[in-house]
């Protein structure tokens, strides 16, 4: 049985696929190696700050730098505030 | 036919234990490891969830104006090797819309221009408004009616909140409400026109590892399988869609299949 591909990247696509795999790898890589944001004066991984994010525990302040909110984020005002988060934020309500 | 038949109820049967079993996964916390994104569209304030969702740390990482490597990488990993495979056999908002497309009523088609809308939605509500309008409630995730019916409205009803309701909390009840009507008259019309993560996923779906397959010796171009599909796609036509969510309804007749090669 013969299968046939009816686009046109089949020639280039298994190469265009390595290419990709490698550059969102890297992406990954790179960002569990090297990646630091600063956080209040605190240096934290991008995985800290997706988690910090998540219940809005860290906010873009008026210069430009990340930091914890101080009482109730700003960022979210119509959200809902059931819950709380571990440094005391509330909870991302959405 | 007949084993056209039983190969279609086989299948479906297969898909829908991979929907519950991705459910199951996505959404009880046996570990928290909410520090990364799952593969779907699951909101992370569902008191369930055990993943982030994938969109809520785009628009978050966009509200802080820092680039989400990880995000982009595990998407990007996903969508290289499955294209929108995800959307078909994992996502929960795609069981839900699945088990509501099967109302039986007279179904609509979505004109192709309309399409095009999950684009728009990723480009403004997911990255541009976060960016430009941190304070402003106009993302996606304040508009999400997957979030809405799995946090908003579960905190409410189960959680007792005690936040008064604003009202944000109607437009989102609206917008839910709009989804399900919508979604009885359109199979999978979210995913079709709203979903970002699908529009992410499907600028992959022509290249990925895993795709649809054509054999054109064993093709009679009867239509059938443009006929069983539920996204409106003739997959002799546009095998490898972008808009293809890798159901594999299309599969039993015959002349399609997923492969790698």
């Amino acid at each position: 049985m013969s299968i046939q591909s009816t686009d046109e990247y089949r020639s280039a696509r298994p190469l265009l696929l390595i290419v990709l795999a490698i550059v969102f790898a890297g992406f990954v890589l790179y960002s569990t190696l090297f990646v630091k944001h600063e956080v209040s004066k605190s240096s934290k991984t991008e995985l800290s700050v997706t988690e910090l994010s998540l219940t809005h525990d860290v906010i873009r302040g008026k210069d430009g730098k990340l930091e914890a909110p101080a009482e109730k984020p700003s960022i979210s005002p119509n959200k809902q505030k059931a819950g709380k988060s571990k440094s005391g934020g509330k909870a991302c309500p959405t | 036919m007949g084993s056209i038949i039983k190969r279609t109820k086989q299948l479906a049967r297969l898909r829908y234990l991979s929907q519950l079993i991705a459910l199951v996964i996505l959404g009880l916390p046996f570990f928290d490891l909410k520090t990364m994104c799952g593969p779907a569209l699951y909101c992370h304030s569902c008191p369930l969830s055990m993943f982030a969702c994938p969109i809520g740390v785009l628009v978050n990482f966009s509200t802080l104006r820092i680039i989400p490597f990880v995000t982009l990488g595990i998407l990007g990993l996903i969508g290289s090797f499955f294209g929108r495979l995800v959307c078909g056999w994992v996502c929960p908002f795609g069981l839900l819309q699945d088990l509501l497309s099967k109302i039986p009523v007279k179904k609509f088609s979505i004109p192709r221009p309309l399409r095009f809308t999950k684009y728009l939605v990723l480009v403004g509500l997911v990255f541009a408004v976060p960016f430009f309008f941190p304070g402003a409630p106009y993302s996606f995730c304040n508009f999400c009616p997957s979030g809405t019916l799995e946090s908003a409205l579960p905190r409410r009803l189960f959680l007792h909140s005690t936040t008064p309701i604003n009202f944000m909390f109607y437009v989102r009840v609206s917008i839910l409400a709009a989804f399900f009507i919508f979604t009885i008259l359109v199979t999978r019309g979210f995913c079709r026109m709203f979903c970002p993560l699908g529009a992410i996923f499907s600028l992959f779906n022509r290249i990925s590892l895993f795709r649809m397959r054509l054999a054109m010796n064993k093709c009679t171009h009867c239509g059938a399988c443009a006929k069983k599909c539920p996204v409106d796609i003739d997959p002799v036509e546009d095998i490898n869609s972008t808009e293809c969510i890798r159901c594999l309804d299309c599969t039993p007749i015959g002349h399609l299949k997923l492969g790698s090669k």
